[in-house]
């Protein structure tokens, strides 16, 4: 009974009184500077019947994904070696320390120099946004790797190669996954924020709608963009969980 | 520093049978600060094939070292490890079964899976390395665990594994470090007299490491008691009882005697 009202009623209350205390801000601010639920719930409606919303959330999500991928790709090796050889680390670490506290943001006038306004530049950032953040979980996932079940394998003549698949391999696992959920987070933020400065996509319907003082629907697609954030940070989970029943999630979520 | 081998010890039955296995002046050293520490010193010692030999010491006796030494998986400063006649020093295998102190059983891998690890990196296929865990799942009384993850299994379940595990490639010479050193006391007491009916099944030669003076006089037939920094061989016990021991052995007035006496030899080189 108590672990029924923590785990639903508590997190329903405090989701009822965050729509309360929007829902009077937004009657006092009135619905040109700030919608208030009710009427954003209304817009919402309209926003999905037009489908300009979903169909370039979809072809906005696409580009995300060949960024995203990316990075794993990138991010998940090089934070594995650097994390398992001390000679990769000190060459790689002034990188990862350098980028992953530089904001995305001020860096995207950069790169318009370099690669203009196209599919390069958000998949560009995209993968700059996120790579660092998989490259450092995988790296503490490598670094945290018990010299005891490497010595176990050794103990029954594993070779290197089968002590990378038969023991590495399984134990970073659940650092590569919690890279990929902190990753996809990060991706599709700078994916909105890589569209806003350069007016396309998901990020230009934001923009727009910003412009001609709509809230209601500007409200309506951030509400999009944060259940799609969560969707995929609770597939990733859900996945992991799936694949790995011996993982409990809470250790490694950063 | 006074070396003693376990040559020059009187052991009858010993000197009979060829050694299985010999650590001959083995010399390892820890870093640390700067500083060299002998762990080891020109250590050696010789085990009969069959015979359940059992290293006792206080913590930092290097006796734990010294086991992980004569099974490959850390490097020695000097010396050799002569496994059946064989020159195996440094290198892992050739018929050795480790079990671990903190079991080390991998959480991502169920119970079959942790037992069949030692066939799987050895090429053996998966229908055949499965009929072997099985039976070893069987043989440590885990039927019903097998497909159980080692978080679902408590303590003394999880060293049946890791018991299962080293067994299962079938090994000449079983090596336990501490196996039972993170268990309570019950737990401990029920899987030693497994551990004895398992050997008086399968009887192979074993090296176990403990602390335990009780432990290590219910288990063996012969007791090294070392000493610490470096590492060296205080005395060694030829331990009386007969075969098959029940619980019972632990208080009869002769092991308690034994038992006080091993005190004694611990207790001259302890500095707490």
């Amino acid at each position: 009974m108590k672990a029924t009202l923590q785990r639903l009623a508590l997190p329903a209350l405090g989701f009822a009184s965050l729509l309360l205390v929007w829902e009077i801000a937004g009657r006092i601010a009135g619905p040109a500077l700030f919608a208030p639920p009710s009427s954003v719930a209304v817009d919402y409606v309209g926003l999905l019947r037009q489908g300009d919303m979903l169909r370039e959330l979809s072809s906005s999500l696409r580009q995300m994904a060949v960024g995203f991928i990316a990075a794993c790709v990138v991010g998940m090796p090089l934070g594995a070696v650097m994390g398992r050889s001390a000679v990769a680390d000190a060459i790689f670490r002034p990188w990862v320390s350098m980028f992953v506290v530089t904001s995305t943001a001020a860096l995207i006038p950069l790169f318009i120099l370099f690669l203009g306004t196209g599919l390069m530049l958000r998949v560009t950032i995209v993968f700059l946004a996120s790579v660092w953040y998989i490259t450092l979980t995988t790296y503490n996932g490598a670094r945290g790797i018990s010299p005891q079940q490497i010595a176990v394998a050794r103990s029954f003549s594993a070779s290197p190669l089968q002590i990378f698949w038969k023991v590495t391999l399984p134990a970073l696992y659940p650092y590569l996954l919690t890279g990929a959920r902190i990753g996809i987070v990060h991706a599709i933020r700078a994916m909105v924020l890589a569209e806003m400065f350069v007016i396309i996509g998901y990020g230009a319907l934001m923009h727009r709608s910003g412009l001609s003082l709509d809230t209601g629907q500007l409200l309506g697609l951030l509400i999009t963009l944060m259940l799609v954030s969560l969707f995929f940070n609770w597939l990733l989970g859900a996945t992991g969980r799936w694949l790995a029943p011996w993982y409990d999630q809470q250790r490694v979520t950063a | 520093m006074s070396t003693a081998s376990a040559e020059s010890m009187p052991a009858p039955h010993r000197l009979e049978a060829a050694a299985k296995l010999e650590a001959r002046r083995i010399t390892k050293f820890y870093q640390r600060d700067g500083s060299k520490l002998p762990v080891l010193e020109d250590f050696s010692l010789s085990v009969a094939e069959l015979e359940f030999l059992v290293l006792l010491g206080p913590s930092g006796c290097g006796k734990s070292t010294l086991l992980r030494i004569i099974d490959g998986i850390e490097p020695c400063d000097a010396g050799q490890i002569i496994l059946d006649g064989k020159d195996v020093t440094g290198t892992t295998g050739a018929g050795r079964g480790m079990v671990f102190q903190g079991f080390e059983l991998f959480p991502w891998r169920t119970v079959m899976g942790n037992v069949a690890f030692g066939l799987e990196v050895a090429g053996i296929g998966s229908k055949e390395r499965l009929e072997v865990a099985r039976e070893y799942v069987n043989l440590v009384g885990l039927n019903g665990f097998a497909n159980s993850y080692p978080h679902e299994l408590s303590g003394g379940m999880q060293q049946r594994v890791g018991i299962a595990r080293a067994l299962a490639i079938n090994p000449t010479i079983l090596l336990m470090d501490e196996p039972y050193g993170a268990l309570d006391v019950q737990t401990r007491e029920l899987l030693q007299d497994e551990l004895l009916n398992i050997w008086e099944k399968q009887r192979k030669t074993v090296i176990f490491v403990t602390h335990s003076i009780e432990e290590a006089l219910y288990l063996a037939d012969r007791i090294v008691v070392m000493s610490p920094r470096p590492g060296r061989i205080e005395r060694v016990i030829e331990v009386p009882f007969a075969r098959p021991r029940r619980d019972e052995l632990k208080s009869t007035p002769q092991f308690l005697d034994l038992r006080r006496d091993i005190w004694q030899t611990l207790k001259k080189g302890a500095h707490v």
